[in-house]
Order: C-alpha cells, then sequence, then structure tokens
C-alpha cells in the first residue's frame, strides 16, 4: 500500500462527520419501511374490477345532477352552459354563505391567534424573562427572582408547545363537547393551536432584534412597558406580520374543515352533502374551498411582499 | 474534446451592461502556452474580459476565439466541450460551501463526464480519482483539508480549493480573477508562484488580472494595462513604466486637475 | 428555529426580510393592521359572534370539570367494556394506535416525499431552464397548489366516498395535498438557494443537469432535509385526526372514548398523542439546528 493510499484511508476515517443527521436519516427511511411493511395496506383492492367500477361511478356522481341524466344534452358548450348555471344557483343558495363563514372564522381566529400569541411571546423570550431585560450587567438579583423568571419563561414556553402540539381538529372536538355547537369552538381551536405557533416564533422575533434600542431605553431607568411600546413592538412588527399571515393561509385551509364537526362553513356543508349522497353538491363546496384557500394564499403572498418591501 | 492549441484572440470586441461600456474594442492576443497579467483599477473591465474568454459574457461587437474557433459560431455542445477545457478561478471562487473539500475539487470534472459517471464520482470515487484529488491538493498545499467541509475553511484555503477544481479540470487554459485579493501579501506571492509554475509545467495558458502592479511585474513576463474599458498597455512587463502604472491607477478626478 | 413559519428556503433569511429591517415607516404596518382590524370587525357581524356565547351551560360546566378532572388521572385500564380492536389492555391498545399513527404518517411521507421531489423538480426555475422547460413551471406549480388547497380530510371525504374504507385511502388522502406543499417549498428552497457555484461548474462545461446535481441541489438539500422532519410531525397530528373518519389511529379511540364518557381514558390517549408529537418536535428541531447552523 503506499504511502498516499494509506493517508486517504486515514484521512477518510478521521473525515469530520454529522453522526445525528446522519442516524436521523437512516432512522426515518427504517421507520418508513417498517411502516410499509407492518401496515396493512392490501392495495390489490384498489384494482379489483368491482373496486374501479365504483370509482369510476363515483366520477361521473361528481358532474351537476340534470348532466348525470341519459337525456342530457352531449355537445360540450350546452353541457358547460348548464353546469355554469347549476354552479351559480348553488353559489347563491349556499355557496357565498359557506365561504364568508369560513373566511370570517379564520380571520376571527387567527386575530386572536395574534393577540395571544403577541401578549404571550414576551414571557416566552429569554431576553424579556429575566429580572433585567436587555442589559448583560447590572446588580445581581436575588436568586429567588431569578428562578421566578426562569420558571415564568419554562412555564410559557412549556405552555405554547402544548397548544400547538394537539391538532386543530382534537381541540374543536373537544371544546365543541364543552361549549356546545356555535362557531366558538372552531375559532378557540384555530386560535389556541396558532397561539402556540405565533407564540413561539414571536419569542423567536424578541430574542433576536437588536438589543441596543432596549438595552438604551432600560439605561434611562424604563420599566418593562416603554420599553415594549417604544422598541419591541416597532422592531419585532414586520416578521410578526410576515408569520401572522404565513399563519392566516394554514387558518383558511383548516378553517374549510373544521365544519366536518357539524358546525356551519365549508366543511359542514361537505360532509351533510356526502351523507346524502349528493356527490355534486360535494364537489361543489370541495370547489368553493379550493377557490377561497387559492385566494388566501394569494393575499397573504400579496400582502408579505407589502410588508417585506415597506 | 483535444485542442490544437491554447490560444485567444480577441477582436475589436465591446461589451456594454446597459448604457455603460465595460469594455471598448479590445483587441488582444493571447498565444498558446504564454501567461499574461491584466492589471488596472477597479471598474477597468478586467474581469468583463475574463469572462469574454471562457464566453460567460457574449460582446456585443467584435470576435472571441479560443483555441481557433470563434466562440459564437460554436454550437452549445462544443461551447461545453470548450469550456471544460479553461479552468477558471472566480474572484468570489463559487463553490459549494456545505460540500467537502474533495467534492469540491471533483466537481471541476462534470464537462467531461455524463451524469451517470459524474453521480458515481459523487457518491463513490473510485480509489485513481481520490489520489488524482489528493495529489493536487498536495500541490496547493491542502492535502490535509480533503475531508473537510468547504464553509469551515479560511479564505486562503478556500481560494485554493478553487485553483484546484480549475486544476482539476486537466485543463489547456487556466483564468484567475483576482486569485490573491482576500490573501496576505507573503501567501499571496506563494499563491501566484504556484500558478505561474504549474501553467509553465504543463504547457498551460494563464490569463490572471491583478489589483496589484508589483505583484504582476514580479510574477509575469506580460503585462496588459486596462483603464476605463479599454488597452492602456500591453507589452513585455520589464519594458513598462513605472509612468505608465501611475497613469493606469491616477484617479479621474487627479487627472482632470 | 423551527418549521411552523412556512420558511422560506435558507433558515434566517427564510422571509427575505434584511435582518435589520424596519417597517420604511409605520404607515405600512398601520394600514395592514387598520385592514385586519376591519375585517375582524365584518368577521365577526357576520357570524353573529357573543362573547356570551363563550360560556358552557350549567351541561357544559359540569362536563368541562369531570373532563379537566381526568388530567390527573389517566386510565391505565379500559373504563368500559368497549375494548376497541380487541387489545388486553388500555396501554397496550394506545401504542397500538401510536404505532398506527405513525404508520399512516410515515408512509403517507414517503409518497408525498416522492411526488414532492418530482413535481418541486418540474416546479423549479433551476432546473427547468431554457426556452422550452420553462414552460413546464407554471402548470407543475399549478398543479402543486390544486393539491395543496384541498385539505387531507377533504381528500378523505373524496376517497373514502370512491373507494370505501381501506387503509391506503387514509395514506392516499395525506399524501396528496403533502406532496404538493413539499413541492411548493422544495420549489422555493432550490430557487433560493445561491446559483453562484452552479455557475462556476456551468463554465467548467457542466451540463444544465449537472449544474443543478452538484451546484444547487447540494446547497437546498439541508433546508429540505429539516422541512421534511418537519412536515413528519405534520404527518403525525394528520393521520391522528384522520383516526375521527375510521381509520384506527389515536384520533379514533380519543373520539370514541370521549363519546363514551371514559374521559381518563381519552387522556391517556391524548398523553401518548403529546408524547409522540412532541418526541418528533424535538428530533426534527434538533436536526434543524445540525443542518443549518
Amino acid at each position: 500500500m503506499s504511502t498516499r493510499t494509506a493517508r486517504l484511508a486515514q484521512l477518510h476515517r478521521e473525515r469530520p462527520r454529522r453522526p445525528f443527521v446522519t442516524r436521523s436519516v437512516v432512522a426515518l427511511l427504517a421507520i418508513v419501511v417498517f411502516s410499509w411493511v407492518a401496515g396493512d395496506f392490501a392495495p390489490e383492492r384498489f384494482f379489483s374490477e368491482r373496486q374501479q367500477g365504483n370509482a369510476a361511478r363515483f366520477l361521473t356522481e361528481l358532474q351537476p345532477w340534470s348532466l348525470q341524466q341519459p337525456d342530457a344534452p352531449q355537445d360540450f358548450l350546452t353541457r358547460a352552459q348548464m353546469a355554469s348555471q347549476w354552479f351559480g344557483r348553488m353559489w347563491q343558495e349556499a355557496g357565498a354563505e359557506a365561504v364568508a363563514s369560513t373566511l370570517a372564522i379564520s380571520l376571527v381566529a387567527i386575530l386572536l391567534a395574534g393577540l395571544w400569541g403577541s401578549l404571550l411571546s414576551l414571557p416566552a423570550a429569554r431576553s424579556f424573562a429575566t429580572s433585567e431585560p436587555f442589559m448583560s450587567s447590572g446588580r445581581p438579583a436575588p436568586r429567588s427572582v431569578c428562578w421566578l423568571w426562569r420558571s415564568v419563561y419554562l412555564g410559557t414556553r412549556g405552555f405554547l408547545t402544548l397548544l400547538r402540539a394537539l391538532p386543530e381538529y382534537i381541540w374543536a372536538f373537544l371544546l365543541l363537547a364543552l361549549l356546545g355547537p356555535s362557531v366558538w369552538p372552531m375559532i378557540l381551536a384555530l386560535a389556541l393551536h396558532n397561539t402556540g405557533i405565533l407564540g413561539k416564533l414571536t419569542a423567536e422575533v424578541v430574542e433576536n432584534v437588536d438589543t441596543r434600542a432596549p438595552a438604551a431605553l432600560r439605561g434611562l431607568g424604563a420599566g418593562r412597558l416603554p420599553i415594549v411600546v417604544a422598541a419591541l413592538v416597532p422592531m419585532s412588527l414586520p416578521r410578526f406580520l410576515l408569520y401572522f399571515f404565513y399563519r392566516w393561509e394554514t387558518c383558511v385551509r383548516e378553517s374549510t374543515v373544521l365544519g366536518m364537526l357539524g358546525m356551519a362553513s365549508l366543511g359542514f356543508r361537505i360532509v351533510e352533502a356526502r351523507a346524502g349522497n349528493a356527490y355534486d353538491e360535494m364537489m361543489f363546496f370541495v370547489i368553493c374551498g379550493m377557490l377561497l384557500v387559492l385566494l388566501g394564499d394569494l393575499m397573504s403572498a400579496l400582502v408579505r411582499h407589502f410588508v417585506r418591501r415597506a | 474534446m483535444t485542442l490544437s492549441h491554447g490560444g485567444f484572440e480577441l477582436q475589436n470586441a465591446t461589451v456594454l451592461y446597459g448604457a455603460v461600456a465595460a469594455l471598448q474594442d479590445v483587441s488582444l492576443s493571447v498565444a498558446s502556452g504564454e501567461s499574461v497579467a491584466l492589471v488596472g483599477p477597479s471598474g477597468a473591465g478586467k474581469t468583463s474580459l475574463l469572462r469574454l474568454l471562457n464566453g460567460a459574457v457574449v460582446p456585443q461587437l467584435g470576435t472571441v476565439e479560443v483555441a481557433g474557433a470563434s466562440l459564437a459560431e460554436l454550437s452549445s455542445g462544443d461551447l461545453r466541450r470548450l469550456r471544460s477545457r479553461i479552468g477558471m478561478v472566480p474572484q468570489d471562487l463559487r463553490l459549494v460551501p456545505n460540500l467537502r473539500v474533495s467534492q469540491n475539487v471533483m466537481s471541476g470534472r462534470l464537462g467531461q463526464l455524463s451524469l451517470w459517471q459524474s453521480a458515481r464520482l459523487f457518491l463513490k470515487p473510485a480509489a485513481a480519482e481520490l489520489e488524482d484529488v489528493h495529489q493536487l491538493l498536495e500541490r496547493v498545499g491542502i492535502a490535509d483539508q480533503m475531508y473537510q467541509r468547504v464553509d469551515r475553511l479560511s479564505g486562503g484555503q478556500a481560494q485554493r480549493v478553487a485553483i484546484a477544481r480549475a486544476l482539476h479540470q486537466s485543463p489547456r487554459m487556466l483564468l484567475a480573477d483576482e486569485p490573491v485579493a482576500s490573501v496576505d501579501p507573503t501567501r499571496a506571492a506563494a499563491l501566484l508562484e504556484l500558478l505561474t509554475s504549474v501553467c509553465a509545467e504543463e504547457g498551460l495558458t494563464l490569463v490572471v488580472s491583478l489589483h496589484s502592479p508589483e505583484l504582476a511585474r514580479r510574477h509575469f513576463s506580460r503585462l496588459v494595462g486596462l483603464r476605463g474599458g479599454r488597452i492602456a498597455f500591453d507589452s513585455a512587463s520589464r519594458d513598462v513604466t513605472d509612468q505608465q502604472l501611475t497613469d493606469l491607477y491616477e484617479l479621474e478626478a487627479d487627472r482632470e486637475l | 428555529m423551527s418549521f411552523e413559519r412556512r420558511p422560506g428556503p435558507g433558515a434566517g433569511s427564510a422571509s427575505g426580510l434584511k435582518p435589520g429591517s424596519r417597517l420604511g415607516s409605520l404607515g405600512t404596518a398601520g394600514v395592514v393592521l387598520g385592514a385586519l382590524l376591519l375585517a375582524g370587525i365584518w368577521a365577526a357581524w357576520h357570524l353573529r359572534l357573543e362573547p356570551g356565547q363563550l360560556l358552557p351551560g350549567r351541561g357544559g360546566w359540569q362536563l368541562a370539570a369531570d373532563f379537566f378532572g381526568s388530567a390527573l388521572r389517566p386510565a391505565w385500564q379500559f373504563e368500559g367494556s368497549f375494548q376497541g380492536s380487541g387489545s388486553s389492555s388500555l396501554p397496550a391498545q394506545a401504542l397500538r394506535a401510536a404505532g398506527t399513527t405513525v404508520i399512516f404518517a410515515a408512509t403517507s411521507l414517503s409518497l408525498a416525499l416522492i411526488g414532492g421531489l418530482l413535481l418541486g423538480f418540474l416546479s423549479s426555475f433551476s432546473l427547468m431552464r431554457g426556452r422550452f422547460l420553462r414552460l413546464v413551471v407554471a402548470p407543475a406549480r399549478l398543479l402543486a397548489n390544486l393539491l395543496r388547497s384541498v385539505h387531507e380530510l377533504i381528500w378523505a371525504v373524496l376517497l373514502l366516498a370512491a373507494f370505501g374504507l381501506g387503509h391506503l385511502v387514509a395514506v392516499i388522502a395525506i399524501a396528496l395535498p403533502y406532496a404538493g406543499t413539499l413541492a411548493k417549498i422544495f420549489a422555493d428552497m432550490m430557487d433560493e438557494a445561491p446559483d453562484d457555484a452552479a455557475d462556476a461548474l456551468e463554465m467548467a462545461g457542466a451540463s444544465p443537469v449537472q449544474r443543478f446535481v452538484f451546484g444547487i441541489l447540494p446547497r437546498a438539500l439541508p433546508d429540505m432535509t429539516a422541512y421534511t422532519f418537519y412536515r413528519f410531525e405534520c404527518a403525525l397530528r394528520s393521520s391522528a385526526v384522520l383516526g375521527f373518519f375510521g381509520f384506527p389511529t389515536l384520533g379514533y379511540y380519543i373520539a370514541a372514548s370521549f363519546e363514551n364518557l371514559y374521559y381518563g381514558e381519552v387522556w391517556t390517549y391524548l398523553y401518548v398523542l403529546l408524547a409522540l408529537i412532541l418526541a418528533v418536535d424535538w428530533w426534527s428541531g434538533r436536526l434543524r439546528q445540525e443542518l443549518v447552523s
């Protein structure tokens, strides 16, 4: 073995590695392989003749009822005209109201989440939840005070983590039983989950804020409230708004389904139509949901662009 | 692609960026195996000239001939084959920071490999390939960093990786844009020594842009002075006078006084 | 940093805001906040919101007390004769449900990853270069957006209606919108990855595909990996919720026990779900730290 080969082997052995990354990727792959093996998927069921017949029938039933009839006109233009008339009628009868309610639910929810999240972000920010915010030096606080702040910080973080760990749908399910039927369970479910997320993200924004301005205010003897109002809010607002609108996108998406639990909105209309085997109406509300989500994405992207440019 | 020779021929080349002329009516001939330094103040058009030579920039007027072929007339396949034999060390290095040194160096050879071969090169390089890379890294003085990630290297070390990547192409010509801009003076001299000696040994054509006329005079036999997108002088470095260099670097404002 | 923010690529630069950026004048923020306030007022009016509805009725209070009282006393044994899929003990059943939740999440993520990568490549301007290939990008992005715009639960309703209750239905219901999301985010990450090294490779004669594979992809890969792990966490949540539609994941048992008023059992399942999600949250957070630092 030449000296170069030996040296190369040594260099290769001693190469810097990131075992956690490698092991994580291997572990996830292993979980995937195990899941495919352990799961009970029976894919052949999908390809049975009966199954394909069912699926084909299902597809034709997605069309408006009048077009499914054997005596329905065959030429494309007439069919398209009939379909659009039907869509227009459906929209006036139920679609517009369902879309508006879904949108309104997402708006109230994200506004609550933004309010609660930004309030909770302060005790969840390491730089704020100390006895001397934004000042590294200064007299050391008594031990008990330090412990107090530390537990406030950890408690808030833990609370936010709990809020965001549970899916919106489960929150809504539990709240519906507790509060009874109204739109509040849907709103609160979305708001709680997103409070967890926005609170954590905003806490990170506050922690990453340039500390010179708040430290200077603190040096002038300003209390916590003036620091928040005069330094933290203006400095973290743009990024907060970006996150806020990102989360609004997902709120719109989620609010299209929460109604499935039985509360007025698109999701409710979808499961109601399905239960009545009115697949054409189900498809209509699904399309309404798609349009709403796409519209929400578009608006959110526009506002974020606007905020970023400012 | 075997090249009959490694010469460059620029004729009346003009490069415009919008309304601003980066190069105006530049003609330059570099013979195969020759070493040339481009000198001049920043904004003189050195980078644009180098980028003309490998077809990264296309002149609005005039022609560029490399190895006897006019770049404008090459098919995209031929242009790629030609480029695979022109090593380029860009001023900002343009390495992949989160890949290892060896992978960055090996990527120099992509132009000579099929997609399949290059995938194998990255996933499981042959022992001979690795030894080539190690030898090359030894030559530029960073053999021990072979498996280090590029973003963990110092500026000077990264500079050497970029040079090794260009040399790994087994080029006929080597273009280097300010290869010592981010290196301290002693290392700068050593790096230039390395470049010129490698090119001399292997008969490569070398065109280097340098901000410092002193370094250029010491390491190169031919200097091309650029100012305001035009060639101010083009002569053997021993014939370049101090006055010529002073004129070259003089500020516009001073000249008007 | 973690991923709930729907990150733009490149971690800190995600949102594209400059580090010290402020709203040029508070005017922009004012307009945005004012518009939000108006939107909120409209929404509250439209929904006829009354804070009074927030107070549970007398039954609600009793239920809340019972339910939250059980939080500290999760059950270790079945509280009724309901035995679900016939496990011998409640912990065994909870673990089995957690296992099914993971199985649905992992299989759907693997499908979504394949689809997301393919569709992401097609939606990426940095791969689809050239006069004709560029034309692929718009339809690919449209397809990704359409997949994404239908929530996984709606996909589940549609697929259940078409194919009936098979486990593969749940997997595909999650995989379809996740493929769209992954495609969109991956394409953004690849397009926002710096292309300087890729250009250097091109100048050394690399083909357009080589330029992408060896110049762009390695730079986007850490972000893409971290994001995939974050989506695994999301897939766990989606998979658990699909239980409400009859699939044997944690959601199924939460709903069943809740409706039988076995609150202790509900909390057992909730705690298992929380543990699962927090573990993966920690995992993906730590991985992200290592990948992006």
